[in-house]
């Protein structure tokens, strides 16, 4: 390891001299702001007994962002933002694809937005919540994008009330989420339905994981989240390849719906996330592989899925250090055997005077869900830097 | 008085006295949204407020009677008064609206470039009389001083390496004072910039203050709403 943690250490040090500034370009109408990110990490897995696959001990580029974000007065606002690591080799990362923002939002109503193109659907604080503002390298594996959709392109409107005490979002996608880009939709061209509204006390609730800024006061905030599509196909149809997902659960042949209760809290540089996510699928094929070959007088057709997530941490902030501890129990189908179970925690550095974030993640297995799941280590120890063009 | 008021102020006043910093004389939920500034106008005897919406507005010292006076702005972060004009600092537009002291007319639009985040651009803005010298300030990485002249020719910068950001400024008693919203700290400078006296402010999100006719010291939360202010005994 003492070469990687050389190597790592030169790259750390050497990715601010490449990096620049971001910039702001403005004519008083239409302003312009440019940004980005580059990221990059080493990953070392600790593997299960006879197994010998070592390819994910590597160093990885995980971002190389560029971010556009743009306003003319107070009417409209856009958002393009890219990562070209993932576009280089066509990677289809439902957790951080090449194609991360398109949008434009109309903002000239008061306390509405209506928002057009592609970007996250409005589902889960945890999903929401950019990467530069978490402490870890990779979300909870429930919320990664390959249990439901966490970017797509529709419609939506939203807005906040009440000093942003109550936030809200509802829009109508395509369903087919990250792969909506190579043009069509399913068969059945039935659309995707998503909602989330927050409530937030005393005071408004960004989208932060870490209180980097020591709030004196308690905050809290709850969201109440929900999606539902129904993708029944059409005789002799079938879901477009790679629709359903690494679990095949994303897009189902048949209906489904998935609920969320997500709640936050900070004070004092502690904070904490909790998320509950329950879902079920009815599928309309009797036959369909996720009914685990059971008779549908037992299944009903029907597979239910579901997840319990939480995250502490504590920023220190005279030492700009954040700590953080994650716990994950989900559940991919509830007619296959087993569970799954990860303990995690991460451990960030922001290094003064620049926008460099050092960030390493830890993961232990507790339980698996092998008929699912199966995975082929224990443990795995992720250790990079982020440096953000700001 | 709404009860969530009473109790977010009792919450705050019950943590500052358990700390020992400012405590609050009153606090006052106002109707501006998202204020972000404010500067208090002896001529009109009354505050002077930008909010985060490109509007300015002019409130009473007990944070009563709002009133708009202009809205054509997109991102006011800061405010302060010249010998005769007004400037209201567009922070993502870049620019400086002007208007007259005398009847609030609108008086001019002066580009002021910075090429930083769009959100990390002149956060505070405050003027000194003796010298004609204005002073603008941008948030963060860095803190940097603009000095200009009434006319808002450059005269110089100055990094300022005292707090984590800044929010807000004002000149008072021919002194620079600086807020600092992540530090919750009010800063008195001395000439030559460093820290002479500081104190906690135990305001959530403070994004402006200003000193009143009367002394005493008036601070705006941008997320609460919130006008709060401290009695000039305890900057003694």
């Amino acid at each position: 390891m003492r070469w990687c943690t050389v190597t790592l250490s030169v790259l750390i040090w050497s990715l601010p001299i490449g990096a620049s500034a971001q910039l702001t370009l403005s004519n008083g109408w239409h302003t312009l702001e440019i940004g980005g990110s580059v990221s990059m990490f080493y990953n070392h897995r600790i593997l299960k007994k006879g197994e010998d696959d070592s390819k994910k001990n590597r160093f990885a580029l995980r971002d190389a962002q560029l971010q556009l974000k743009g306003r003319v007065k107070n009417l409209v606002a856009y958002e393009l933002q890219v990562d070209v690591a993932d576009m280089a080799f066509n990677q289809n990362d439902p957790e951080n694809p090449g194609l991360m923002e398109a949008n434009i939002r109309y903002t000239g109503l008061r306390h509405f937005y209506i928002k057009a193109g592609y970007g996250k659907t409005p589902y889960g604080r945890s999903s929401l919540v950019p990467f530069k503002e978490t402490v870890y390298w990779q979300r909870a594996e429930f919320l990664r994008g390959s249990v439901y959709s966490r970017r797509d392109v529709g419609v939506s409107v939203g807005g906040s009330f009440l000093r942003q005490l109550i936030d809200f979002e509802f829009g109508v996608y395509t369903g087919m989420g990250e792969l909506t880009l190579r043009g069509d939709n399913d068969a059945s061209g039935n659309p995707e339905f998503v909602g989330r509204v927050q409530l937030a006390w005393p005071t408004r609730y960004r989208l932060r994981d870490v209180d980097e800024n020591d709030t004196y006061l308690p905050m809290f905030a709850l969201g109440i989240n929900g999606r539902y599509f129904d993708k029944t196909q059409p005789t002799g149809a079938s879901l477009p390849a790679g629709s359903n997902g690494e679990f095949g659960i994303k897009v189902v042949n048949g209906s489904k719906y998935l609920i969320a209760v997500d709640g936050a809290f900070q004070w004092h540089g502690a904070s904490a996330q909790v998320e509950w996510h329950m879902g079920e699928a009815r599928l309309s094929n009797p036959g369909d592989v996720l009914l685990q070959g059971l008779p549908d007088s037992v299944t009903g057709s029907r597979i239910k899925f579901g997840a319990l997530i939480c995250h502490v941490n504590y920023h220190i902030r005279r030492i700009r250090t954040t700590l953080s501890a994650r716990y994950e129990h989900y559940n991919l189908n509830d007619l296959a055997t087993g569970h799954n179970e990860r303990l995690g925690a991460s451990v960030q550095f922001n290094v003064p005077r620049l926008p460099l974030m050092l960030r390493a993640q830890y993961w232990h297995v507790l339980n698996e869900e092998t008929t699912v799941d199966p995975l082929k280590w224990t443990d795995q120890l992720r250790i990079g830097a982020i440096y953000l063009f700001e | 008085m709404r009860p969530a008021t009473i109790l977010i102020f009792l919450l705050q006043w019950g943590i500052c006295a358990a700390q020992k910093p400012m405590v609050p004389s009153w606090s006052k939920r106002i109707r501006i949204s998202e204020p972000s500034d404010l500067v208090w106008d002896t001529a009109r005897d009354s505050f002077l407020v930008v909010s985060d919406n490109g509007l300015l507005y002019t409130m009473s010292k007990d944070g009563e009677g709002a009133r708009q006076f202009f809205s054509k702005g997109s991102d006011f972060e800061a405010i302060t008064l010249t010998s005769d004009l007004i400037l209201a600092i567009d922070e993502s537009e870049r620019r400086i609206y002007r208007f007259n002291r005398k009847d609030l007319s609108p008086a001019g639009v002066y580009p002021m470039t910075y090429q930083g985040a769009r959100n990390r651009g002149f956060e505070a803005a405050c003027h000194d009389p003796q010298t004609g010298t204005t002073y603008l300030i941008t948030e963060k990485d860095p803190c940097r001083i603009f000095l200009t002249d009434e006319k808002l020719n450059l005269k110089g910068t100055q990094d300022l390496r005292i707090s984590a950001d800044v929010s807000a400024a004002t000149w008072h008693n021919d002194r620079l004072w600086v807020l600092s919203d992540e530090d919750r700290t009010l800063m008195e400078l001395g000439p030559d910039f460093k820290v002479t006296r500081s104190w906690k402010i135990k305001v959530h999100n403070p994004e402006g203050f200003a000193f009143g006719p009367d002394g005493n010291l008036y601070v705006l939360s941008d997320d609460m709403q919130l006008l709060t202010c401290f009695s000039k005994d305890g900057l003694r």
